[in-house]
């Protein structure tokens, strides 16, 4: 039994290089982001991909969602989508005489929200239930949702028009925040050479299947992480809560986060036990999105504050 | 945790600590005592092994029957003693009663006061014996008492029998500073704190207040320790040393005794720039009042005083080894020529001895002067042969005249006893001193130990103008024995030579030479750990540069200290404690200083492979290396394989990184 459990897992592991490749023929060039938002997915954390429009922020969401080989829906934000347009609504049918519950686009394994921060407060905060607890509760009932279940959403930076920016509550529901940004030279030249993605995008198969990936994430407690790390965690929360230098410390979940994430960095590199360099990798998208410099020192922008805090911390 | 099971095998390990601490007793202990403590420990091992059912389910039969059993063996030992009290009766009855409580031990606490009893009955070893090799296994059976406490706490089983003898052994360890505090700063008394049973100095072996022939042969057969000797300076020629004991006067013809004392000065002059001797003498216990010091004693310690005659004698009998430091001085007169003195000088006993007295007025009305009279004696005994034997043919009538004219042959008492005889036969007063003659020189540590079989007699003559002279008439018959010492004399007699040794020269040096070694330690043992006495002590506080310090200032120094030492460890204690795998990080911080050294200083919050990448594209000539030590270090924290930190430390032991370009 055993043995076969660790075969399977050492085939789960395998399986997420081929993951990384498949998704890497579709967003050319963004092999540590690709690897990101894969380690946000076996972490069981949501994810949340920001950047101007037109650099493929959608396309590797979609792309993700489909090799996993999940069910996946998609829902374009706008100022005007309401909260029933998302969890499903309950119409009177004529013949039993009940209402029946018509599901909303949220019961799939995969939400894609394109463009979250168009929609209003109101309708952001519908998704917070689903991503916390995984269920939805509406007309006094709670449906849970299938697993896995994930939200990647999308979203444009914060001061272009139109926009409603996230509150922290739903920022820190967020396992990370990564950002594409624009393809270097050589990734441009082949996407430019290359087939249209939404044609690519039809022909690539699922490489895991739901099951895998619960597996995957199971896999995650296995993942060795020596003491001498959890002292580098805990001195981290510590210099993000007591150095005076943010607005806010890390809360106790962003911990957890950068635990999941850094192990989930580790199998994604095929090592079972973690390292303080995958602590560094991940911090960044998981801390970023979180902490803010007080505005006396905040003139340098929010995405220094990772840096900052890495450099800070000397490894114990 | 209160109903913790107590398996099988933590009574196997409280047995096996129990029958290692009790196998010293055993020769001394009645032989049922023994085997009763071994088949009651066999049974609680054996019996819910075998028949489980059985015993669980009679439990309430097996205790009474134990009870019955108990109060059985001890009328038993009551019966075998005669008492209740002592130190014997006291160990039978723990050695007994722990068996017992180890038979019924069910809980926890059952299990912790067999341990602890335990932990007593290998102290009440030393009741009987201190010497090195009694420490080192008691030291042993300390060990292996505390694998099966340890092995009891260890509920989860995770730990190697070598990871609790490890533990066991650095537990150990880790109390000897405790140790070293507690024996140095505790206040000592003058003898034993509390005094042990009556029993305790039983048979003890030792020159004798009173002497017959084969008193001292007897003695002679024996090689244990009397005292040992360390001198300030050097060491007196072997000749010289004559350890004065008891003094004999009275003489029923075939025993000789100290006799009734009368007060009489004691009174001796010495000559000042005559040679003087400092030393230092540890006496074995002995149960009696003499201490041998060396003819003659002009400087004597405080608990002792000087008798008429020069005898040295403790106020109370030596009950434990003590350490006393006495001057002599080699040239003396002894004496003051009392009448009263002179007259028990001459006292013959009834009628006896006929023939000696014969020739004693022969010898007298020769030579008439005292002094040629003494020396004709000593010619007459030197001329006729005379065998020095510590196996002298038995003498059944007149011990004196069989001896001088018949058998010829006789240890130093038929010596000093016969010429005694003939010296107040002749009108010249003499008594008998017994003591010690010699001493074996160990030349590792330039002290002397005087065993049993150094014990002698001689004689004292009174010479109007020369005091109590001291003439040893076996001198006469074995001049070897008093200048070259008993061992040249009669080898046979006390040497303890291995068999086959004495054809091999050097084996036989070495065996010497491992003798004398084994000779030293125990001296310093004896010295330092067993005679660490309120007079030591006070030396040694001094030579630490503390002036005088009463029992008051040592206990509060005690304290102290004990005090300090609980709150260092309380401070370690509450101290960011260091990490298991710590010791990889400090084998890491000294490659990382080397690294430094060549230019490649590690940046606090880099991780160990980030920097290995940097450095070793920079330098890749011992870019092995560098991989090779952040891979190890890698798997020790980060994987915690702790069974490469070996590996590690040789690795960063042969890192030397030289600067190039």
């Amino acid at each position: 039994m055993d043995t076969d459990a660790d075969v399977n897992a050492a085939t789960n592991i395998m399986q997420l290089a081929h993951v990384v490749d498949a998704v890497n023929k579709i967003v050319l060039g963004k092999d540590h982001v690709v690897k990101l938002a894969l380690a946000c997915l076996i972490a069981k954390g949501h994810l949340l991909i920001e950047d101007t429009p037109g650099v493929g922020k959608t396309t590797l969401a979609h792309t993700l969602a489909k090799v996993l080989g999940l069910h996946f829906q998609r829902i374009q934000f706008t100022n005007d989508l309401l909260p029933a347009d998302i969890l499903g609504v309950s119409v009177y049918n004529r013949t039993t005489g009940k209402f029946d519950f018509h599901q909303g686009p949220i019961f799939s394994n995969v939400l894609l929200t394109d463009e979250i921060n168009r929609a209003t407060p109101r309708t952001q905060s519908a998704l917070l239930e689903a991503m916390a607890e995984h269920q939805v509760t509406t007309d006094n009932e709670t449906r849970a949702l299938p697993e896995p279940f994930f939200v990647i959403a999308t979203q444009n930076p914060t001061h272009q028009i139109g926009t409603y920016p996230l509150p922290e509550s739903q920022l820190d529901r967020f396992l990370m925040r990564i950002e594409l940004g624009y393809p270097d030279s050589t990734a441009e030249r082949a996407l430019l050479n290359g087939k249209d993605r939404k044609e690519l995008l039809e022909s690539v198969s699922a490489v895991l299947t739901g099951d895998k990936l619960m597996q995957l994430q199971a896999q995650l407690n296995h993942v060795h992480l020596a003491d001498a790390l959890l002292d580098y965690l805990q001195d981290l929360l510590e210099f993000s809560r007591s150095s005076g230098n943010y607005v806010h410390g890390l809360s106790p979940r962003a911990g957890m986060a950068m635990l999941n994430a850094a192990k989930a960095w580790a199998l994604i590199h095929k090592h079972e036990y973690v390292l303080p360099e995958d602590i560094q990798a991940v911090l960044p998208s998981v801390v970023d999105h979180r902490l803010q410099f007080i505005h006396e020192i905040s003139d340098t922008p929010t995405q220094q504050a990772s840096k900052h805090l890495i450099q800070h911390v000397p490894i114990p | 945790m209160a109903t913790q099971k107590i398996s099988t095998h933590n009574i196997m390990w409280l047995a096996l600590g129990i029958t290692l601490a009790s196998l010293p007793h055993w020769p001394r202990l009645a032989i049922w005592i023994s085997l009763l403590q071994v088949a009651l420990l066999c049974t609680c091992i054996i019996m819910p092994l075998r028949l489980p059912t059985f015993w669980s389910a009679q439990k309430t039969t097996i205790n009474w029957l134990r009870l019955i059993i108990m109060l059985g063996s001890i009328f038993a030992i009551y019966g075998h003693y005669g008492t209740l009290a002592g130190r014997d009766v006291g160990i039978a009855l723990l050695v007994l009663l722990t068996a017992f409580k180890i038979a019924e031990t069910q809980s926890k606490r059952d299990y912790y006061i067999s341990t602890y009893l335990g932990y007593f009955l290998i102290i009440t070893n030393f009741f009987y014996s201190q010497t090195i090799p009694t420490v080192v296994y008691m030291m042993f059976v300390v060990v292996t008492m505390t694998v099966g406490l340890i092995s009891f706490n260890d509920t989860e089983q995770q730990l190697t029998l070598s990871a609790r003898l490890k533990l066991s052994a650095t537990l150990l360890l880790q109390s000897l500073p405790l140790l070293l505090v507690m024996f140095i700063l505790f206040p000592r008394v003058n003898g034993p704190l509390w005094g042990l049973p009556k029993d305790a100095h039983v048979g003890m072996t030792g020159v004798n207040d009173q002497m017959s022939p084969g008193t001292i042969s007897k003695l002679a057969q024996s090689k244990e320790i009397a005292f040992r000797v360390s001198f300030v300076d050097k060491i007196p020629d072997p000749a010289a040393l004559y350890w004065r004991g008891p003094v004999l006067w009275h003489t029923d013809g075939r025993k000789w005794t100290t006799g009734k004392s009368r007060p009489d000065p004691g009174l001796a002059m010495f000559d000042y720039k005559s040679e003087m001797y400092r030393y230092d003498l540890i006496m074995e216990p002995t149960n009696k009042r003499w201490l041998f010091g060396l003819e003659l004693v002009s400087v004597i310690p405080d608990d002792t005083y000087l008798t008429y005659d020069y005898q040295l004698k403790l106020k109370k009998p030596l009950q434990a080894r003590k350490l006393y430091s006495l001057t002599s001085t080699s040239a003396y007169k002894l004496g003051s020529g009392t009448q009263a003195a002179l007259e028990r000088g001459l006292a013959l006993p009834g009628q006896k001895h006929p023939k000696a007295r014969a020739l004693a007025a022969t010898l007298r009305d020769e030579f008439t002067e005292p002094a040629l009279i003494m020396n004709a004696a000593l010619d007459w005994l030197k001329r006729e042969d005379f065998v020095y034997t510590l196996e002298p043919p038995l003498m059944t009538e007149d011990v004196v005249d069989e001896f001088l004219f018949d058998t010829r042959q006789g240890f130093c008492e038929h010596y000093a006893a016969a010429f005694t005889i003939l010296m107040r036969a002749a009108g010249i007063p003499a008594r008998v001193v017994t003591g010690y003659q010699g001493g074996e020189i160990n030349p590792m540590g330039n002290f002397l130990t005087v065993r049993q079989y150094h014990a002698h007699a001689w004689t004292e003559v009174w010479l109007d103008n020369r005091g109590w002279l001291r003439v040893d008439p076996t001198a006469m018959a074995a001049p070897g024995r008093v200048s070259e010492g008993i061992e040249n004399t009669l080898p046979e007699a006390i040497m303890d030579i291995p068999l086959g040794l004495e054809r091999n020269a050097a084996a036989l040096r070495l065996w010497q030479q491992l003798s004398n070694l084994n000779d030293m330690a125990n001296y310093q043992w004896t010295q330092w750990v067993l005679g660490y006495g309120p007079n030591t002590q006070r030396m040694l506080l001094h030579r630490l540069g503390f002036g005088a310090v009463d029992w008051q200032g040592l206990t509060f120094a005690l304290m102290l200290l004990l005090g300090v030492m609980a709150a260092a460890i309380a401070a370690y204690g509450f101290t960011k404690r260091p990490k298991a795998n710590d010791a990889a990080r400090a084998y890491y911080n000294i490659f990382c200083k080397l690294m430094a050294k060549i230019g490649l200083p590690v940046k606090s919050y880099e991780g160990p492979l980030d920097f290995a990448r940097r450095t070793a594209a920079i330098r890749q000539d011992i870019g092995s290396d560098i991989k090779n030590i952040t891979d190890l270090y890698i798997a020790i924290r980060y994987r915690s394989n702790n069974k490469k930190l070996p590996q590690l430390k040789a690795k960063i032991k042969s890192f030397a990184p030289t600067k190039t370009r």
